[in-house]
């Protein structure tokens, strides 16, 4: 999906991810976050859907993973426990529709 | 969509920003390739979404208008999904949820497989070396938290 890499040249031109702390909404398999993370200071990424994150989890390259956090939570749960002013960016993949 | 929105401004730093990704609402297409060109090219039949990303775009707005996050700056792009055959890119886009997840009404259900399996024709008849891409537009817009209380 997306070989052009088209979605990740937009994100990176309209934030700057270097060294930053990310919340990824509806990381789904993964596959957007693998094009960011090693940018990044750490990225925690939920799905509420369990199935996607065990392929994410498991298509990581083992250097990354103590970079990314994957979770299978919904974003109401999520925000219930998480600690408030956390993240400098948050990613919102394809899910508000 | 709301209240996803104020969670978010929550969990941001005072500087933080969010960056939202979402289809526009305009039809993705399908494209078989071969050596020469495009040889097929035509609108994917599926869930109409424009009343969910309508909903969407409302909340955004809405979320702007009351302070919670200022709309910078946004750019349109194109997100192509490549397989060499109608199976591989239906798994892909399956596999990924980007199929839509919508009501699946027999009717609906009929016409996406009537229409791939004309598309599976056409790569049959189009022969080795033919590729079908699943063409689709979304927007990213930079939304940086408002200095609201």
């Amino acid at each position: 999906m997306d070989p052009e890499g088209n979605e990740t040249r937009a994100l990176f031109d309209l934030v700057d991810l270097d060294a930053k702390e990310v919340l990824e909404i509806g990381c789904g398999d993964g596959r957007l976050t693998r094009r960011f993370e090693d940018r990044v200071a750490h990225v925690t990424a939920i799905d509420p859907f369990a199935d996607a994150i065990e392929r994410a989890r498991a298509r990581m390259s083992g250097g990354s993973r103590g970079r990314v956090t994957f979770q299978d939570v919904s974003f109401e749960r999520f925000v219930a426990t998480a600690e408030p002013a956390t993240f400098d960016v948050a990613i919102l993949s394809w899910s508000l529709c | 969509m709301v209240h996803a929105l104020e969670g978010i401004r929550q969990l941001l730093r005072s500087n933080g920003v969010l960056i939202d990704i979402h289809p526009v609402r305009e039809q993705a297409v399908v494209e078989v390739r071969s050596a020469a060109g495009v040889v097929f090219a035509e609108t994917a039949p599926g869930y109409d979404y424009d009343e969910d990303l309508r909903r969407a775009e409302d909340a955004l707005a809405w979320a702007v208008e009351h302070e919670l996050f200022l709309e910078e700056k946004s750019c349109d792009f194109e997100v192509a999904t490549r397989a060499p055959s109608v199976i591989e890119l239906r798994g892909f886009m399956d596999e990924a949820g980007a199929f839509d997840d919508g009501p699946r009404d027999e009717g609906t259900v009929a016409l996406r497989e009537a229409f791939y399996g004309r598309v599976e024709d056409v790569m049959q008849s189009t022969g080795r070396g033919a590729a079908v891409s699943y063409r689709e537009r979304a927007r990213m817009t930079r939304l940086p938290r408002a200095p609201r209380p």
